[in-house]
């Protein structure tokens, strides 16, 4: 809304309802309080009995009838949102005592300066804090406590990442993330690690930037606003990016849990039930599709894992990839730094009260304590708004420097920009709040902001653009080389002072300690337990009743039955939540907006999802963008330095399947941990860590980018009140980003005409340890798939070169499930069927020979891509993957079924319904 | 965005001017000939997809859209600027373009029919197109009476059909929102005006529709070059035509 329209003299009260139509009958209590969610909504029910009306209302605490008014409950739990003539309280800051004992000093941090939320110290941090300003001879005021919480948070400092550990003095994200893309030294790499995202060259007049952030503990407490924001967010860091980078394509990778068993409260009274996974999935589904949609983004690549330990924090993971000129007014893009004496402006929304202490909070693990208020509001509009502005301004050379405000806001925004001095005017700040601190001002994460240095001389024509786009500005103070950071409030007054040195690197240093993991604390079939919470994880025994015939049995069942068993068990296998389409999510996000589609999400005939998207952001250019996923988790239960590995080369391989150039590649790398001071943990983590060093080198695909979320835990009270800690597994998300040279020769995963050959290229092993067939039958094997990057890495080398030729026709990276899987989602996609022989399949050695069949078809083995070709490239084909492991399993067939040599005969019409099964 | 990208393609002067702009300096359209308003959710669809963009040219504008309309230009009004234009366009009252049926948003490639005695400038010499629709209030909805009217003015212009060509008869997916009578477009009496749901600026290379990789390979085995443009294309040449 223009702001001509607002009679500005009026406050405006704003909220908003929702109207749910249903079907059937008429809807029971429980079946309402499964549609809202009691942290940021509230629910009044209405019935007429003897023309009397009844209500009842439901919010946080669940209150019984009539007890407690809408309107009294409405203070307590609603912030009142208004939308002029805000001004920031009138007590200012307060300063706080730090002379105090240890103890004192550990309660301050864990339940915050007069109880206003957690700041998230460590105590050495806080005796660290203490002595700073015994040196200056003063007790710090409440802003000065919490900025430096807020700058030394996990979230920002990534102190876990960070600190030395055992015998690596830097640390791991020095040592081994960092390293290896200091040793690779690629000529692609334009920025890494120092921006809000990473960048590559595209071509000779663009970088593609990319960027993968999670947003995991505000999705727990409100999925829609945790999803929503956490895109917001991630297409901030492209706009904050360099000089400004413009958003060309979002992703997302969600891992829910399918059910909780039992319930799960976060109080020892049992009144604050946690979200049921259903819920928290539709409305995370549903924010992201907000955020993206009305931002004009196309949100292209995407998927879903299921894990029942995800119930209590799901995992949030979003992306965005931007594109940005190479060279803006003659000078390099990426580079950017405020000048002595440029002027601090704010521009977008206003600063509120929602989202306090999200960075502190990051730091914990979810609990009861955990404060609503830390997730933010978004508002995609303002942002479009705001993203529009910032590219005029940019073009017009009117800023040097630019950031996101995200996690943290000012004080970290503001903080990471003037590293060499600035002084702020808090009451410069427009509000949406009344009565705010200055410190709630200076870490507020209020969404939609950036921070600019704008020269003064500047400052006219930007704000004229600035109100062109209807986009809000404040200009509250200045950059400068004092090495002093001062904050102002009300002016004149100063209440924070201290040496911006101190501010960044006054952390105190730890040393963590690992001890190897136990694999007994690990799993053992058939029955997982999760931690010692008495949750029990996958492995439906109803699976076992509908299906009689274990794997020892096999050799004993005469053949006519082998034959459905392993029928059922392909379809099973196929509707499998980790395997099964994600249709109904990808037809919700518009993929096609800015007409830069080429390889989509759905492929084929039958739409099957992909894993990997092909995108062509500049029209008048035949090059493409190429972006895949590898997702590591479940093999992380054996050992997380195979799971890392894993990981890297599933995205790999997607993206070579897919068509990607393996020498036009960089990876991201997000990190999404649990309990992280055990040092069982902290040995898993730089397991996977040394992995992510070993494999990127041996690959020559450097890091460019990365986050990492350490406390992905659940604490609270079980059904019976006692304690339970629920922690989501280990988990690392690689991204890989690069280029296709011409877009025209990008490869579907859809096989396309009767007749073709198909063939596996690569070997398959005994590799079905915490395979998807594992968790589904049952069998024993411990072998997780291992990587050997230096054949993995030649294979895709030829493969780039058949993709140059133009000889494949279809291409497919074996993931989840294996190559049968991986055969069956490219005949639906095809609408074709196929005959093939396993004992054509390339092996490597087993001891298991009673069980090869399943190996084979459902082993999890890495760096595999399985191809069809036309008949008439067979020598051709053949010629160039000389040396490498290849054979030709069968040919593609008109009739449509899928016929494997004595063991499956199945109509390509029920793999598609169990495929399809959601 | 790849609206004008699209219009730009023949050295056809395009530019892309925000609302705000047009209001502050309305010259601008008096020196058009062609007003495109694209699709893209303006202020976010928050008080139903369109409203707050059309009321903001009735506010501001409507003289000076209504001159636009009166004169020998072409307007077309994709996805969201078909939502805007249904409530501007006094020919297109009485009906409303409503939630998909469904129950939520639908990003996928349909095929429509063209009209055969559609007297739209747009669609000139088309019969079938191929082209993605994204969009969660697509629905054409009105009274029998009013739809009525529309089918004897030659106001249908194009209709979703299925894979065999014939009317989609309300199935999902050829019809992807439940539109009445498989509508997914409108054209003015004059045939000047073009107002419809599916995207056509988003289909003008072959390589964005979803099924090239099989076209391409057909193409191949028989010797014969893929297809460069899509059929989006095809309509964006007749505006140029129009004026040529």
């Amino acid at each position: 809304m223009s702001k001509r329209h607002i009679d500005e003299s009026v406050s405006i009260k704003a909220r908003s309802s929702k109207l749910i139509l249903s079907q059937g009958g008429f809807p029971t209590e429980d079946d309402i309080k499964q549609e809202f969610n009691p942290i940021t909504e509230y629910c009044t029910l209405f019935h007429k009995e003897n023309g009397n009306c009844h209500w009842k209302y439901y919010s946080k605490q669940n209150t019984p009838v009539g007890v407690i008014t809408a309107r009294d409950q409405e203070k307590k739990e609603w912030i009142p949102v208004s939308s002029t003539g805000m001004t920031p309280g009138n007590n200012g800051a307060k300063s706080v005592k730090l002379n105090v004992s240890d103890q004192e000093l550990e309660k301050i941090s864990r339940d915050g300066i007069d109880g206003n939320g957690t700041l998230g110290l460590s105590l050495a941090a806080m005796k660290a804090i203490k002595d700073y300003f015994k040196k200056l001879g003063r007790n710090p005021y409440d802003i000065e406590l919490e900025s430096l919480a807020q700058t030394w948070s996990e979230h920002c400092k990534h102190n876990i990442f960070c600190s030395p550990i055992d015998e690596i003095k830097d640390g791991l994200y020095a040592h081994y993330i960092k390293r290896a893309t200091r040793e690779i030294n690629s000529n692609i790499c334009v920025s890494v690690f120092s921006d809000n995202a990473g960048g590559i060259i595209f071509d000779d007049d663009y970088l593609i930037v990319d960027k993968v952030e999670t947003h995991n503990s505000p999705s727990a407490l409100d999925p829609f606003g945790g999803a929503m924001t956490g895109v917001l967010g991630v297409n901030r860091d492209i706009v904050g990016f360099g000089k400004g980078a413009e958003p060309i394509m979002n992703t997302y990778y969600f891992c829910f849990a399918k059910e909780s068993k039992g319930k799960l409260y976060r109080d020892k009274k049992r009144t604050d039930k946690i979200l049921p996974p259903k819920y928290i999935m539709k409305e995370v589904i549903h924010g992201v599709n907000v955020a993206g949609n009305c931002s004009g983004i196309p949100t292209q690549l995407g998927s879903v894992y299921f894990d029942d330990r995800f119930c209590g924090k799901p995992l949030v993971f979003v992306g965005s990839i931007g594109i940005i000129p190479r060279n803006i007014n003659n000078a390099p893009s990426h580079i950017k730094e405020p000048k002595n004496g440029d002027k601090i402006v704010i521009i977008g929304g206003r600063v509120g009260r929602d989202g306090i202490h999200g960075a502190t909070f990051s730091s914990e693990a979810l609990s009861g304590n955990s404060p609503s208020t830390i997730v933010q509001i978004g508002d995609p509009i303002t942002q479009k708004k705001l993203s529009n502005a910032v590219v005029k301004a940019r073009d017009l050379g009117l800023y040097n420097a630019i950031t996101d405000n995200g996690a943290g806001g000012l004080s970290s925004s503001i903080g990471e920009m003037g590293k060499d001095g600035f002084e702020v005017d808090l009451s410069k700040v427009l509000l949406k709040n009344d009565g705010m601190a200055p410190w709630e001002i200076w870490i507020s994460e209020s969404q939609e902001r950036m921070t600019l240095a704008v020269p003064e001389e500047n400052l006219p024509a930007f704000k004229q653009i600035m109100k062109t786009h209807d986009v809000e500005v404040c200009v509250i103070g200045e950059f400068n080389k004092s090495g002093k950071a001062v904050v102002k409030c009300p002016p004149g007054e100063v209440i924070m002072d201290i040496e911006t040195e101190f501010l960044h690197d006054g952390n105190p240093k730890v040393h963590l300690q690992t001890k190897p993991w136990s694999k007994e604390s690990a799993v053992s079939f058939p029955v997982i337990p999760v931690l010692d919470t008495g949750i029990q994880q996958v492995k439906p025994a109803n699976i076992l009743r509908q299906n009689p015939y274990d794997g020892r049995a096999e050799r004993e069942m005469d053949s006519s039955l082998s034959y459905l068993h392993d029928t059922f068990e392909l379809k099973e296998m196929l509707s499998r939540p980790n395997i099964r389409s994600k249709e109904f999510i990808v037809v919700q996000y518009d993929h096609e907006v800015q007409g830069s589609s080429i390889l989509k999400p759905l492929q084929g005939k039958g739409r099957v999802c992909s894993e990997a998207v092909v995108s062509r952001p500049v029209l008048s250019s035949n090059k493409g963008v190429v972006k895949s996923q590898g997702f590591g988790s479940s093999y992380g239960e054996i050992d997380t330095y195979h799971m890392a590995a894993c990981a890297i080369d599933t995205a790999i391989r997607n993206y070579v399947a897919a068509g990607g150039n393996i020498n036009h590649l960089a990876l991201l790398d997000n990190f999404c941990w649990c309990d992280a001071y055990n040092p069982e943990r902290l040995w898993q983590l730089k397991r996977a860590a040394e992995a992510c060093y070993d494999f990127a080198t041996a690959f020559k695909t450097p890091f460019i980018s990365g986050k990492d979320s350490m406390f992905n835990d659940f604490k609270g009270y079980d059904e019976n009140g006692e304690k339970v800690m629920i922690s989501a597994p280990p988990s690392l998300l690689i991204s890989a980003i690069g280029i296709i040279d011409n877009i025209e020769n990008a490869v579907s995963l859809d096989v396309k005409m009767p007749g073709d050959l198909i063939y596996v290229l690569g070997t398959t092993y005994d590799e079905l340890g915490r395979s998807e067939y594992q968790l589904y039958s049952g069998i024993d094997n411990n072998n997780v798939p291992k990587v050997n990057a230096k054949s993995a890495r030649k294979l895709y080398e030829r493969y780039n070169q058949a993709i140059k030729d133009g000889i494949i026709v279809s291409a497919i990276a074996p993931n989840l499930g294996g190559l049968i899987i991986a055969l069956a989602k490219s005949l639906i996609a095809g609408d074709l069927g196929a005959e093939i022989d396993l004992s054509l399949v390339p092996i490597g050695k087993t001891q298991n020979t009673d069980i090869i069949n399943k190996i084979i078809m459902f082993s999890e083995s890495q760096s595999r891509i399985l191809v069809t070709i036309a008949p008439q490239n067979q020598r051709k084909f053949e010629e160039l993957f000389k040396g490498i492991v290849f054979s030709c399993i069968g040919k593609v067939t008109e009739e449509k079924a899928l016929n494997i040599k004595d063991i499956i005969r199945i109509d390509l019409k029920d793999l598609g319904t169990s495929l399809n099964n959601f | 965005m790849e609206c004008s990208r699209k219009l730009g393609i023949n050295n056809i002067e395009v530019k892309i001017v925000h609302i705000n702009d047009i209001i502050d300096n309305p010259s601008e359209l008096k020196l058009s000939n062609i007003l495109a308003i694209p699709g893209g959710f303006s202020y976010g669809d928050d008080t139903g997809a369109g409203n707050a963009f059309a009321l903001r040219i009735k506010n501001n504008l409507l003289d000076e859209f209504q001159n636009f309309l009166s004169q020998d230009k072409l307007i077309i009004g994709i996805c969201n600027g078909c939502q805007i234009l249904v409530k501007l366009v006094p020919e297109f009252s009485n009906l409303a373009l409503t939630s998909n049926d469904i129950g939520n948003y639908q990003c996928r490639w349909i095929r429509v029919r063209v009209n055969p005695q559609s007297s739209s400038v747009w669609l000139r010499g088309l019969s079938e197109l191929y082209l993605p629709v994204a969009h969660g209030e697509g629905r054409f909805f009105m009274d029998q009476d009013i739809l009525n009217q529309l089918i004897e003015n030659n106001s249908v212009a194009l209709r979703y059909v299925d894979k065999n060509g014939d009317y989609a008869n309300l199935q999902f997916p050829y019809n992807p929102n439940g539109s009445i009578y498989d509508l997914a477009a409108l054209s003015d009496k004059s045939g000047r005006v073009l107002a419809l749901m599916p995207h056509p600026e988003r289909g003008i290379f072959f390589t964005q529709q979803d099924n090239w990789p099989l076209e391409k390979e057909k193409c191949k085995r028989s010797g014969v070059a893929m297809p460069k443009y899509g059929d989006g294309m095809l309509i964006f040449e007749n505006a140029l035509k129009y004026f040529a």
